[in-house]
This record gives structure tokens, C-alpha cells and sequence, in this order.
């Protein structure tokens, strides 16, 4: 697959269908893999596709504005870059994707932290929402790099593990979790989700958010920040593998995805023609307010 | 050498505990500790550095009350803090001319500095991050730390103030060149960076688009800066309150956007490259310049927990090589 994904790259550079690759090559610390951002054809023979390929590059698809971009993209990826198109961000033409299927990614840190290297790859340090993922294939795609992989709906194990505690329970996980957030809004960058060109917490006047790391300032940042991503998350972890702090992030935005999925039947980032689902309603919808 | 058993040494400094604030690794970060017992080194470097201690995330530096009563309150509790490594030590010294200054003294800092004892532990076992070398540093650097202890095992053996080696009772001894040989072993794992000449180079490249190209991938988010035990930049916020409020000093980073954002609503540092342009160059031209030290003490942690894996290292090889 990584040469199909090589050649590819290479061609369109060659053939100024892109004027720029944005894909994965080898990092510089263990069991990572580092975005890089290819401009020579030549070039290309860097492109590597891993286990440790654990960012969502549709994130930089903006900072080209002026460029015509190509794209490595695994499902979440893809789900990312149609969430995109959809909300008016980028337009389909303006971006080439190399489409990957993905058998998911690895949690690097618990890895290092038992000891284990490149030889120890195994399906037992799946990233959870790697594992239970309902899109391993790429949604969305100019040209396919590798045989599609069977897929499986979306689980929500650990979602529904979470929803059995009781409130005070779940209220302590919470606050153990955000406690540790010193608001250096990696989660943020990290997502491609979240590209408003002024976030809520940077507004100062009317000022919405203090910058406190008290419990009531990184839960509302926290809350805050998932909430606005209700209906839009799509689920590829890039928040999460960002934080520093290793603050389990998905437990939030997992929650919206599946609440999302079961009140209004919808996943985010799957068909560009679609409305976001908080765009729109529909007879069918459960709140009956509207009518 | 003088030399302590450890378990006299860690009794010792239980036995401060009281009449000191005494904070230590407690896994991840540095933490106000109760006993000694608490104490749990996980991995060389905490992830959270010790200048929290020093200038925390937020400092309130005055309030005030609806009778327009103004409180302020300066820093005046003795501590010590234990167990973090040399490069955390030197990067609390290097803070000192920015918060120490004839002109402007920070009382809130200077309080806190003066009344620390700083007791670093040498690292036997470096990590593959670690480039405290290239700042003609090293593992077993005492410099910024006032007792410097490597572990030997059974004992600690100490480099620092005679007044701080008495008050854990450090008896003279030999040796017999362990400290030598842990100190070469050590710094034989450590790249070398060449950094002769950078601030220049940095300061030729300032107008190419060599930042544009290196930042490209940097998502600008504050994780480097925030984990840098050496970055202090600040913001002040006034947090009101209905009975009163506070002035609070709150950590800001020069990778925000808004970190520059001016009233006009002018942004000189707009553009993702100048934000990357602005820590390289403070911490290896502007510091160099103002002060005679670098604004990095090599700890890796900006290379560990960036979420890109952009790898500074890098950075400063690729200046390192080009011609002067």
C-alpha cells in the first residue's frame, strides 16, 4: 500500500494535478509518525503509512488556501474533509485524496510506557475509537491506495460502560479527567473540526471564559469545546492523542456521536450532499418543539 | 565527595517538611508533598515542570473588594523543592533576569526564588530527548540547583552549598570516582548539538521563508510552551467577582493568535510562521542577546509531547549546518 500511496503522490506532483502532498513520514521519537508536506515528486519515497499515523492531516487542508492540495486520508480523515465540504470550508475540487483504508491506529504512549517498540505492533493497543471505528474506509477519495477492509457500525463499549455509573460517579471521572488540563488547547488545534478563526475562549470582550485552570474554568472549556462539536465530531481521536495531559477526551465527544446516532440516525462526515444534522430538521426527529 | 545514605537524607528532609513547603515528583508533576513517602519518580523528567512552583499557571497579584479595599499579597513561605533534574533547575536560574531586573523587580517571583532551596538529582540514565549538553550543560550540571544529588544506589552523593550539604548532614567521604564515571556514562547518551554561531544564523534567516517552511506542520497550540520549564511569558487578567475581584498573572503562549492581537484589531504575528519564528528566536537569538544564556536547557519535553512530533532538534541542526 505505502507505494501505491508513494507513486500516487508522486504522480499528481508530477503532473501538477497538486501542487502540494500532505501525508505521514517516519518521526523522530519512538513509535511515531510525523506530518510532512511534500512539494517535489522526488520527494514522495518519504511518505511512510504505520500503525503511529496518529494525526487527522485534514487539519491543515486551510493553512493551503492558496494552493491546490493532495491529501493522504484514512476514513476518519475523509469523514473530516466531508464535514468540511458540507460546512463551506474547503470545496471538493480544491483537494486531491489519496484515500487509505485503515486498520487503525495504536496508543503509543501506553505502548512505550509497558516497554514495547515497532516489533511489538499488535491489535491489543488499539486506540478505543480505533477499535470499535464504523469507517475504516475512506468515505470519500480521488484515488484508492490499498483493497477496502470489511467494515462493522460503530461500538460504543466504553461510552455505554461510562452512561451505567451513576451521576456522582461520572461527575468525579469528569473532574479527574479536566483537572489536569492546563488549557494549552492542543485538543483544539488538533482538530480539524475546530477551525474557527476566533474560539470562544480567545473572545475577551464579552469575555465568556476566564483564564483560570480552576475546575469551573477547564470543565467549561472542556464542555465547552465538545458541545460544539455536537453532530460534527467525527470521531478519529486527533484530540486526544494531542493532549499532553493524556485527558480522555473521548469520552465526551464519544458520548455526543452516540447520542447523535441515536437521536437523529446520523454520523457526521459521510456524504457531502448531507446537511449537518444540528442544520436541519426533520418530521422524524425526537424533539417535538419545532412543531 | 560528600555522601548521605539515602534513607538518612530522605529523613532528613522528611523531618523539613512542616517548616518547609516541600514539593517533589508525584508522578507527572511536581507536587506539594506531605511525607517523603509520597515521592514517585515516573520516567526521568516529570511531564509538568517545576516552574509552576515559581511562577504558577495563575498568581493572583492583588484583589480587591466592593469597600475598594486593595489586598495584595506576596509570597513568603519557605520551600524546597526536591527531585527534579538539573536542566528543570537551570531553567528556573535562567528565569532570573527576566523577573529579577534592576528596573522592574518582580516581588512575587523574587520572594518566591529567594526563600527555595533547590535540590536537583542527576540523571544516571538520560533519555533519548535530552540535549542538556549542546548548552555546555550536562546531566550532573549543578548549576541553578542549590545541592545537586546523584544516586549511587545505596547512598546520594552531594555537589551544592555547604550550608544545604550540613542541614541533611552530608558526610565527607570517597567516591572513589563514581561520580566521574555516572557522569561520563551519562553524557555519552547525550546528542550533542552544534549550536556555535546560531543566534547569528537565526538572525539572517529572520526574512526567508525558512520559518514558513519549518512551521508548515506546527498546529499552534500552546503544549510546548506550557511543558517548557524555560517559556514564562504572561498574561494579566482581572477576574471580577460580585463581591470583589483579583488581578491574576495567568501563563499565555507565543503560539496563540491571540497572544499578539492588539486592541486595533491588528495581529503582527497573524501568520502560523512568525508565532514559530517568535519561540525560536527568543529562546535562541533574543536571550542570547539581552542575557548571555539560551532560552532552552535541552529537556526534550517540547520534542515528547508535541502532538506533530515537531522536533526542535531538527530545527537547530539544519541552522547548525548552514554556512555562517
Amino acid at each position: 500500500m505505502i507505494e501505491n500511496i508513494r507513486r500516487e503522490a508522486e504522480k499528481i506532483l508530477k503532473e501538477g494535478v497538486v501542487d502540494l502532498v500532505i501525508g505521514f513520514e517516519e518521526g523522530t521519537i519512538p513509535l511515531k509518525s510525523t506530518p510532512v508536506f511534500i512539494e517535489k515528486p522526488e520527494e514522495a519515497q518519504k511518505l511512510v503509512w504505520n500503525s503511529f499515523c496518529e494525526n487527522n492531516l485534514a487539519v491543515y487542508i486551510n493553512r493551503f488556501k492558496d494552493k491546490k492540495v493532495g491529501i493522504v486520508a484514512n476514513g476518519c480523515c475523509s469523514r473530516a474533509i466531508v464535514n468540511l465540504i458540507i460546512e463551506g470550508q474547503i470545496k471538493r475540487e480544491d483537494v486531491y485524496i489519496i484515500g487509505v483504508p485503515c486498520e487503525g491506529m495504536l496508543d503509543r504512549r501506553k505502548m512505550l510506557r509497558e516497554g514495547k517498540t515497532e516489533k511489538d505492533v499488535d491489535e491489543s493497543y488499539l486506540y478505543t475509537n480505533c477499535r470499535y471505528c464504523g469507517h475504516r474506509n475512506p468515505v470519500i477519495y480521488d484515488y484508492l491506495a490499498g483493497e477496502k477492509l470489511e467494515e462493522h457500525s460503530a461500538q460504543y463499549p466504553d461510552i455505554k460502560e461510562m452512561e451505567s455509573l451513576t451521576e456522582e460517579e461520572r461527575w468525579q471521572k469528569f473532574s479527574e479527567e479536566v483537572n489536569r488540563c492546563i488549557r494549552c488547547y492542543a485538543c483544539r488545534q488538533a482538530c480539524p473540526m475546530c477551525y474557527c478563526e476566533v474560539c470562544f475562549v480567545d473572545v475577551n470582550n464579552p469575555k465568556w471564559l476566564e483564564g483560570g485552570v480552576t475546575e469551573a474554568d477547564v470543565g467549561y472549556w472542556n464542555l465547552g469545546r465538545a458541545y460544539h462539536l455536537a453532530g460534527r465530531c467525527v470521531d478519529c481521536g486527533a484530540c486526544e492523542r494531542a493532549c499532553p495531559m493524556e485527558i480522555k477526551i473521548l469520552n465526551l465527544t464519544r458520548k455526543l456521536n452516540k447520542d447523535v446516532k441515536e437521536l437523529y440516525n446520523y454520523e457526521p462526515g459521510i456524504d457531502i450532499n448531507e446537511k449537518p444534522v444540528l442544520g436541519e430538521f426533520t418530521y422524524e426527529d425526537k424533539e417535538d418543539f419545532i412543531r | 565527595m560528600r555522601q548521605i545514605d539515602k534513607e538518612k537524607f530522605y529523613k532528613e528532609l522528611n523531618s523539613l517538611i512542616g517548616e518547609y513547603t516541600v514539593y517533589a515528583p508525584v508522578g507527572d508533576r511536581v507536587k506539594k508533598i506531605k511525607d517523603t513517602k509520597e515521592i514517585k519518580f515516573e520516567g526521568l523528567l516529570t511531564r509538568f515542570p517545576a516552574k509552576e512552583h515559581m511562577l504558577p499557571q495563575n498568581e493572583e497579584l492583588f484583589r480587591w473588594n466592593r469597600d475598594k479595599k486593595i489586598e495584595v499579597k506576596i509570597p513568603d513561605t519557605k520551600a524546597i523543592i526536591f527531585g527534579i533534574r538539573p536542566c528543570d533547575a537551570r531553567a528556573i536560574a535562567s528565569l532570573d533576569p527576566t523577573f529579577n531586573t534592576e528596573k522592574f523587580p518582580d516581588p512575587y517571583y523574587i520572594n518566591r526564588r529567594k526563600n527555595t532551596i533547590i535540590i536537583s538529582i542527576g540523571c544516571n540514565n538520560p533519555d533519548d530527548t535530552c540535549f542538556c549538553t549542546s548548552f555546555g550543560s550536562g546531566p550532573f550540571d549543578p548549576t541553578g540547583s542549590d545541592l545537586l544529588v546523584v544516586d549511587t544506589g545505596e547512598k546520594f552523593l552531594g555537589i551544592g552549598k555547604e550550608k544545604i550539604l550540613d542541614m541533611f548532614g552530608f558526610e565527607e567521604g570517597n567516591d572513589g570516582g563514581e561520580f566521574e564515571a555516572l557522569k561520563k556514562k551519562a553524557e555519552g547518551k547525550i546528542e550533542r548539538i552544534n549550536l556555535a554561531g546560531i543566534k547569528d544564523k537565526l538572525d539572517s534567516l529572520k526574512e526567508t521563508d525558512f520559518f514558513k517552511k519549518i512551521s508548515y506542520k506546527c498546529i499552534n497550540c500552546g503544549a510546548c510552551t506550557f511543558l517548557c520549564p524555560t517559556c514564562y511569558c504572561f498574561d494579566i487578567e482581572d477576574m471580577e467577582r460580585i463581591d470583589g475581584g483579583k488581578r491574576v498573572r495567568i501563563w499565555d503562549s507565543c503560539m496563540f493568535t491571540i497572544y499578539t492581537q492588539e486592541t486595533s484589531g491588528h495581529n503582527p504575528r497573524k501568520q502560523e510562521e512568525r508565532r514559530m519564528r517568535q519561540r525560536i528566536m527568543h529562546k535562541f537569538s533574543y536571550y542570547p542577546f539581552l542575557y548571555d544564556i539560551f532560552g532552552c536547557v535541552g529537556c526534550g519535553r517540547c520534542i515528547s509531547y508535541c502532538p506533530v512530533n515537531f522536533d526542535i532538534r531538527n530545527v537547530l541542526k539544519t541552522i547548525g549546518g548552514m554556512d555562517e
